[in-house]
């Protein structure tokens, strides 16, 4: 997990990206992406990803270094579900920023029904092939074959 | 063989049920989108551990994410059904009028039919197996390499193309 921090300055660089163009195409309609509430709520969302990142990371990575196998603390756990929530509400109200009001809601309550779906769909499929195989073999760099 | 493909791209039904209701068309929209993360988030952090980024992480480890990707892609590949399917909704042309006019559709299906042979050279190959067996500080074999960059450039080929097949229409 710790080595997993390589790919930080990536996170960093997509962030960067991201915003500058969002801001160069924010400038090319900003009057009516001033007025539309569904741009806050995906500024908002994106504040809330980018405190759970700084969190998650100070406490995965702010002490001593774990042990790879070393379990996930509850803590980083759900602040690393909070980040994900956050990003699918940013994207989400990204994407639906270009509707019409009415058609905002409707499509947000779509997303929200059928995103729950697809995880509780998730959860029941894990719980059967967790049945099915009960000893899930970690992955080792294997010298076996 | 005209007739044939005309009559399988275009469900009325689809394009009628997106019509009835407004939230269908962001909705896959919406979900295309999360697709495109799963798909490029978890194949392409398993390409650039291949190339040589994040050494210290056996490849295998990283594999673990591939079905994600995969996950992304069936996302992907559903929602897009349903946008050429239902284009009708939209658009005032046939889906088949579309496919044989739109250069950006055009271009988007060939690399992803690329990315596709390129994921079929990385089994054929004995890539996959020679991935597995790499320690933490492993180097991956050239070929294996090449096959991750070449994934890399397709998936982000296919999403550049994608968002121009609206440019066309």
């Amino acid at each position: 997990m710790f080595l997993l921090l390589v790919f930080f300055p990536l996170i960093i660089i997509g962030f960067w990206v991201n915003a500058l163009t969002g801001v160069v195409l924010t400038m090319l309609a900003a009057r009516s992406f001033f007025s539309n509430p569904d741009f806050y709520i995906k500024l908002t969302a994106i504040a809330g990803a980018i405190v759970s990142l700084l969190r998650l990371r100070a406490s995965l990575f702010g002490g001593a270094t774990p042990a790879a196998t070393a379990p996930v603390p509850m803590k980083a756990r759900i602040e690393a579900v909070a980040m994900l929530a956050f990003w699918a509400v940013a994207v989400t109200s990204g994407r639906l920023i270009a509707y019409s009001s009415s058609v905002r809601v409707q499509s947000a309550i779509a997303v929200t029904v059928a995103a729950f779906a697809l995880l509780l769909a998730r959860h029941i499929a894990a719980r059967f092939s967790s049945v099915a195989e009960p000893h899930l073999a970690p992955v080792t760099p294997s010298a076996s074959n | 063989m005209e007739v044939f493909l005309r009559y399988w791209t275009e469900w009325p039904a689809v394009a009628a049920f997106i019509d009835a209701h407004s939230w269908v068309w962001p909705l896959c929209e919406t979900f295309h989108f999360f697709g495109i993360i799963l798909l490029i988030g978890g194949v392409g952090i398993f390409d650039l551990r291949i190339l040589g980024m994040a050494k210290g992480l056996p490849p295998a480890s990283l594999k673990r994410l591939l079905p994600w990707g995969v996950f992304g892609f069936i996302l992907c590949v559903v929602t897009g059904t349903i946008f050429v399917t239902g284009m009708r909704a939209n658009v005032p042309s046939a889906p088949y009028d579309v496919i044989r006019s739109n250069i950006w559709l055009q271009l988007k299906l060939l690399l992803i039919a690329l990315a596709g042979a390129n994921l079929l050279a990385f089994y054929a190959t004995g890539m996959s197996r020679a991935v597995d067996d790499l320690r933490a500080e492993d180097d991956a074999p050239m070929l294996a390499k090449a096959i991750a960059g070449a994934s890399l450039f397709l998936w982000l080929g296919v999403i550049y193309f994608g968002r121009l097949i609206p440019e066309a229409l």
